[in-house]
């Protein structure tokens, strides 16, 4: 197996020993190199060619540092162990060329994985960095109408519900469920006032549009 | 060594699967537990098997990967889907993050890149290929610009997708009753709401509509 040659870059002294730590504990990785310094670690990578850079941001705003990622990202993959999961941080970093990204306090195991990741040539973000910028990518566009209507429910509703729409009577509800049909009516008046519909027939329309029908 | 990631295959080109199920099998901390060739026995395998993982393409017959994805969701929350697919447009994109998918690569993606987004989506990771990043950068910068604007497709439920696909694909409404349990009347009306939703008034605009996002495959 070809040994993967991996530079740190990081202004805390302390943070590279711990990483050089991490890192070497893999028989497949080698750190050829380690940097304090921007301009230290443009000349390392120069001349060492890493196969993967290993950097990281203490704080969200390091401007110089993205452009470190854009400069190192021409010539080596790099992972960055970014500050915080705010999905404008974890975004300027993707957008300055970053390969990997995952946050500063995760395992030493999940680093392994993210450079062996990016050396197979795709982007790995740890699932705590992506978590918020996922989150925030698909929330605004998603049929919130439906969501927010059954979200409201009860797991009973719920289920009178389903039962409702399939055609069953407050009787062979009731019955299903050992409650009294009356019971059977509450819940249904309830979940319909909660979904906002005002008789059966718009909570069948409601039911077909939304694909419960 | 860490216990086998169980994987699961979903294309419907028997030949791509078998050669990517040799590929991630030779793996030793990956075992393939299964394949289906289009988007409705993919989800019955998942509900089955559950996989850790499950490798979807989204131009299958009958279901298209990315409601599969939606679907396997439901009958297996541990399972963890990578999209793989020729097709990497924002819209699929956006629409297979929303389905709850993990990775996405383009087929065409070297073989290494498929076995690493299997460990990472295992670890609850994400994983892309290059194009998909640069996708999802510039389509969230957009978004973020423009504010909110949906895809047509967004305004139809799962349920009238399902029906769209098969209706493109031919299958009259008796038979989408069959398969769907439903009454070929309430299969009718599923049909004139999609149409209605999407501003589509014949058959053959519908089937252009489809191929365009992705809902079903060209052939």
């Amino acid at each position: 197996m070809t040994v993967l040659k991996v530079l740190l870059f990081d202004r805390q002294e302390m943070m590279q020993d711990q990483l050089r730590a991490v890192l070497e504990s893999n028989a497949g990785i080698a750190v050829v190199g380690e940097a304090a310094e921007a301009d230290m670690a443009a000349v390392l990578v120069c001349k060492l060619q890493p196969d993967v850079v290993v950097m990281g941001l203490a704080d969200t705003s390091s401007a110089d540092l993205l452009a470190c990622i854009r400069d190192f990202h021409r010539c080596s993959r790099v992972v960055v162990l970014a500050a915080q999961s705010d999905p404008g941080h974890i975004l300027r970093i993707l957008q300055a060329g970053a390969h990997g990204v995952l946050l500063r306090q995760t395992s030493g195991g999940m680093l392994i994985d993210a450079v062996r990741a990016v050396q197979a040539g795709g982007t790995f973000i740890s699932g705590e960095a992506s978590a918020a910028l996922m989150h925030d990518y698909i929330r605004p566009r998603s049929d919130m109408k439906m969501d927010i209507a059954l979200g409201r429910l009860s797991s009973r509703e719920r289920q009178v519900l389903d039962m409702v729409v399939s055609g069953m009577t407050s009787q062979e509800i009731a019955r299903q469920l050992a409650i009294s049909p009356k019971s059977v009516d509450t819940y249904r008046g309830r979940l319909m006032s909660k979904i906002g519909v005002s008789n059966v027939l718009a909570l069948m329309d409601f039911a077909l549009e939304n694909g419960l029908a | 060594m860490s216990k086998n990631i169980r994987v699961l295959l979903a294309d419907d080109h028997a030949m791509l699967r078998d050669a990517l199920s040799l590929m991630l099998g030779a793996q030793s901390d990956i075992e393939v537990v299964g394949g289906a060739s289009n988007g409705r026995e993919a989800v019955e395998a998942v509900r089955m098997l559950q996989p850790d993982v499950a490798i979807v393409d989204i131009s299958m017959p009958e279901l298209n990967g990315i409601d599969a994805a939606l679907q396997m969701a439901e009958v297996s929350p541990h399972t963890r889907v990578i999209i793989l697919s020729m097709q990497g447009t924002s819209e699929h994109l956006y629409r297979s993050l929303q389905a709850g998918a993990y990775g996405y690569l383009l087929k065409g993606s070297a073989g290494k890149m498929l076995v690493e987004a299997v460990r990472a989506v295992h670890a609850g990771n994400r994983y892309f290929s290059e194009e998909m990043t640069h996708m999802l950068i510039d389509d969230f910068i957009q978004q973020r610009e423009r504010g909110t604007q949906g895809s047509p497709l967004e305004r139809l439920s799962a349920r009238e997708r399902e029906i769209l696909q098969m209706v493109v694909e031919g299958k009259s409404s008796t038979e989408i009753g069959d398969l769907l349990a439903l009454s070929p009347k309430t299969v009718e009306t599923y049909r004139s709401r999609l149409m209605g939703k999407l501003g589509i008034k014949d058959l053959p605009s519908l089937v252009k509509f489809a191929v365009q996002h992705g809902l079903t495959p060209l052939s």
